[in-house]
């Protein structure tokens, strides 16, 4: 298949599934186009799967660098401090509290369930999934039954946790 | 009557279960209102899950138009190393060579082994006369289990191909006190002889290269950079004012240099100063000290980059370093501006090299102009992208910095980093 015919059908499924993964645009578009770059090098047969399996990898070594991190904090500091920020009205501010939430609830999923979860549903199928984390089609189901149960939980725990910290306040 | 595993009935609401096994399953959950229920719960769940997803939606995603990234794509293979194909004759040679190799060594090897046994079988046997006796001796060293009687004899020939390095050891293991200054003497000086040949070679090599290429080039001083292109690495003339210059007479220049650094230098840091990615040397001393700020000088009017540490970088600016937080610096130099493209000559031009998480290099270069600089000469980052794909916002700031910044990453990478410059 040609590379830039995925990128126009694709490009933008990768952005949203790394944004999922990492919580920063600017990033996940970085990585995308990195993915891409990688692509055009190696030309995989199968480039779809080729090309999340490859953004997967590029986003845990993302989490896994310190100094990313640290960027990361002074850039969202640095944000805070050039754009005090002006009362908001309340949707959008519930808005934001519950992209946060499940921001902090997918992070704390498995590693794989995360990756199942995300590859579902940017609409892979389950030998996809299979193929992209290394595991047996069989078990997919069950990985994707465990990832939204967590993630379902998890949501509800801290929005129980905000409401406490909210009375507390 | 076993009940539907959790996964399969998500399976089953994800549409993955085969004709078969679906068939199955809608069979039980016919006759069994617990599984049913258990379905409508998983239901639920998985509306549920992607419902929270749908809250990480990333908004406008910029999306650069494909031929960027086959730029970027095009920029790394150039860059890349190229590859070394070897012809299948010389494949069959190295293999030839390589088995040559493993028969002697282990013919070698037997050898010893056979000298071994016949030795110990021979331990009754007379001692050996005098010279045989100094060429065994650093084998019984070795083995430390058999006697020289007969050694000599039945392994000469693998003896004689090692006497060299076990007389070396065992003259050092008598003389403990004479190691040290022979060991200095002899070792570490056929290590520099090899280096200064090395690096010899290589100026030597550039200038021939300058001679083919540039047989009229004016010298490095002589040039401008252009003011209206980037480059991300330096313009190395080391070769051009040297262009035809015989051999010998490279060689002769170099090696002093090469040598009375050494002499200043532990090779460690020698190494550390040392830029293997740029065409060219760097035998110049840092500015660590009086001598070596004089050392540094003195490569800069030769238009030669100067690796130095961040807070050295900041004395050759004359102003506070200006810094990209969060980032990982990977090195820091400073060359004169004329020998930095996008860079104002007269000027020293601070570079500092980071690397992001996807191991891309971005780089900062900067100069202070300071009083220089006049009111209304402060503008805007204004991008640039170059057909490899690399982009670079420039502008000057109202701090009085004439400020680079380049990468190849997004250019809303770039101008987010541009904004929140230290």
């Amino acid at each position: 298949m040609d590379l830039s015919q995925v990128y126009r059908e694709h490009y933008r499924s990768l952005v949203r599934f790394l944004y999922r993964r990492i919580g920063d645009l600017a990033r996940a578009e970085d990585l995308a186009q990195e993915a891409f770059v990688r692509a055009l090098e190696h030309r995989p047969s199968r480039p779809r799967a080729w090309l999340f399996t490859v953004a997967a990898n590029l986003a845990r070594d993302e989490g896994r660098r310190a100094a990313v991190r640290r960027r990361h904090l002074t850039l969202i500091k640095a944000e805070a401090e050039a754009k005090p920020p002006e009362p908001p009205p309340d949707v959008a501010l519930e808005r934001r509290e519950a992209v946060r939430r499940v921001q902090a609830a997918l992070a704390r999923l498995a590693e794989r369930d995360r990756e199942a979860l995300l590859l579902w549903e940017e609409g892979f199928a389950y030998d996809e999934i299979a193929e992209a984390l290394g595991l047996s089609r069989g078990s997919i189901g069950t990985t994707l039954a465990r990832a939204r149960t967590r993630l379902a939980a998890a949501f509800e725990a801290m929005k129980s946790e905000g409401s406490e910290e909210d009375v507390a306040h | 009557m076993s009940h539907i595993e959790e996964g399969k009935l998500h399976a089953y609401l994800d549409g993955e279960l085969d004709a078969r096994r679906r068939a199955a399953l809608e069979e039980h959950l016919a006759i069994c209102a617990d599984c049913q229920e258990r379905l409508e719960a998983a239901r639920a769940l998985s509306r549920r899950a992607s419902e929270l997803l749908a809250e990480l939606e990333p908004g406008a995603v910029h999306v650069p138009p494909w031929r960027e990234i086959e730029g970027r794509a095009a920029a790394r293979e150039r860059a890349a190393p190229p590859r070394m194909w070897v012809r299948p004759s010389l494949a069959w040679a190295a293999a030839l060579a390589v088995a040559f190799g493993v028969g002697w060594f282990s013919h070698g090897y037997w050898g010893d082994v056979v000298g071994v046994r016949f030795a110990a079988r021979q331990a009754e046997a007379p001692a050996p006369v005098a010279a045989d006796r100094d060429a065994a001796a650093p084998m019984a060293e070795i083995t430390g289990e058999f006697e020289a009687a007969g050694q000599a004899e039945a392994g000469r020939g693998a003896l004689a191909d090692r006497s060299g390095e076990p007389q070396v050891l065992g003259e050092l293991r008598r003389r403990p006190e004479a190691r040290t200054a022979e060991a200095e003497e002899a070792q570490p000086a056929g290590r520099r002889e090899g280096a200064v040949a090395t690096e010899a070679d290589k100026l030597a090599g550039l200038a021939a290269a300058a001679a083919r290429e540039k047989p009229g080039a004016p010298p490095a001083e002589a040039e401008a950079a252009p003011e209206e292109a980037f480059v991300a690495d330096r313009v190395e003339r080391a070769g051009d004012e040297r262009a035809g210059e015989p051999l010998a007479q490279a060689r002769e220049r170099v090696d002093p240099a090469r040598q009375q650094l050494e002499q200043q230098q532990p090779a460690g840091a020698l190494a550390r100063r040392t830029r293997p990615d740029v065409v060219g040397f760097r035998d110049v001393q840092p500015p660590e000290a009086a001598a070596g700020l004089a050392a540094a000088a003195d490569a800069m009017k030769r238009g030669f980059a100067v690796p130095v540490e961040p807070e050295e970088a900041a004395v050759w600016l004359g102003a506070d370093l200006r810094t990209l937080a969060g980032l990982e610096l990977v090195e820091a130099d400073v060359a004169p501006g004329s020998t930095v493209e996008g860079a104002l000559p007269g000027l020293p031009a601070v570079r500092l090299t980071y690397q992001d998480a996807a191991g891309q290099r971005i780089v900062l270069i900067q100069q202070w102009l300071g009083a220089r600089q006049a009111d209304d000469a402060v503008s805007e980052p204004a991008l640039k992208i170059d057909p490899d794909g690399r982009r670079a916002y420039r502008w000057h700031d109202e701090r009085g910095y004439r400020l680079i910044l380049q990468g190849t990453v997004s250019a809303d990478s770039l101008r987010a980093l541009a904004a929140h410059l230290n």
